[in-house]
């Protein structure tokens, strides 16, 4: 595999995985602002 | 670069971002799930399913003779009694007086909900003629006070303060000192109380909750803390009795017995449980709808404390 090939596969696999991470970390933060405390200590087992 | 060492490397990365997913996933997003529908989640309870006037409504159903009739007050109140006042409302109020429009009550309606602190913000701004709630907060007071409102306070019905746990903890009691202790940091692991080798989360509320205030009341002046590690460990939290077990009641938690007495109706009727307390209709003393004192009248008799009772609350008389 030709370096710019392999660099630009870097790039894209790094920015889909912080794609990823916010993602997880935005869809956590919306069920934070919804979750009722016993859903929350229900969780918590 | 070998074209070997190539794809170490990128599955390397890939790997490195999927721990980290399910790392944030297993550590964070799962404790957040709520398993309550939506309608629960944004209003504290499901309104709908505890309408008056409606054949498939879970509240008490009662048709009193003792209909109200003209300037009928308006009324509003917490979630956790919601299902008693819209039942009062149920009772003595002629159908056409509540108004719902799938998701909310209409600015026409007689019956309200918006929970303990828009209910006070209510009554105090002449919104709602009657709520029904715990007492109020410091600040809720002090909006009364500063909008020169002086509000009545008439106990209708008790019920217990508790403290949750999941279900799976081990531990089943703990004593008033031991709760304030946990809340104040003097206390912060289970095993302390024979439980797991966990760090102790105690969980609070919004500011202005009834649950909130009732719990700075049971602190009886010592300051609750928020604990650090906590969040890696196992939580505590509080409620009201009845919105544990009758409105939410979820099979993964269990409500804690205090100072050995287990939070049921029979010994928050006899007083053995520690922390009941009433439940108040409020209004502003100088209301002139003379059908607030005879709706609260009403609720007061043997009629409306049976609702109360039926409901799942402590009725005055025990």
């Amino acid at each position: 595999m030709k370096n710019k090939t392999f660099y630009i596969l870097i790039a894209v696999v790094c920015v889909l995985g912080v794609l990823s991470v916010v993602g997880l970390m935005a869809y956590t933060v919306y069920l934070h602002d919804n979750c009722s405390i016993i859903s929350y200590i229900a969780n918590r087992g | 670069m070998s074209l070997k060492k190539q794809i170490l490397i990128l599955v390397s990365i890939v790997l490195a971002f999927a721990l980290l997913d399910v790392g944030i996933y297993e550590g964070l997003t799962k404790r957040y799930f709520n398993s309550t529908n939506k309608e629960m989640q944004a209003k504290s309870i499901e309104v709908s399913k505890y309408l008056p006037f409606e054949n498939d409504s879970e509240i008490v159903k009662f048709d009193s003779k003792n209909k109200l009739t003209g300037d009928l007050p308006t009324v509003d109140g917490a979630a956790a009694l919601y299902l008693v006042f819209s039942a009062f409302v149920n009772a003595v109020y002629p159908k056409e007086s509540v108004e719902f429009d799938g998701e909310n009550f209409t600015d026409k309606s007689k019956l309200h909900y918006t929970n303990t602190r828009g209910a006070y913000k209510a009554v105090v701004d002449g919104e709602a003629d009657i709520i029904f709630c715990a007492k109020p907060s410091e600040e809720q007071k002090q909006y009364a006070k500063d909008k020169n409102v002086e509000l009545e306070y008439v106990p209708i019905g008790r019920e217990a303060f508790v403290f949750i746990v999941n279900a799976n903890n081990p531990v089943d009691n703990l004593t008033v000192e031991q709760v304030r202790g946990i809340y104040s940091g003097k206390y912060k692991k289970w095993s302390e109380f024979g439980g797991e080798d966990y760090y102790i989360e105690p969980i609070q509320r919004n500011a202005g909750s009834g649950s909130q205030t009732s719990m700075i009341a049971f602190m009886n002046g010592e300051e609750m803390k928020y604990s650090v590690l906590g969040f890696m460990g196992k939580p505590i939290g509080f409620s009201f009795r009845y919105y544990v077990e009758g409105l939410v009641a979820n099979g993964k938690i269990k409500m804690l017995s205090l100072n050995g007495v287990y939070p049921d109706k029979e010994n928050i009727a006899n007083g053995k449980y520690p922390v009941a307390s009433n439940f108040f209709a409020v209004y502003d003393k100088n209301n002139e709808n003379l059908n607030v004192k005879k709706f609260i009248e009403w609720i007061l008799s043997d009629e409306g404390q049976d609702i109360i009772e039926k409901s799942g609350y402590v009725p005055l008389e025990n």
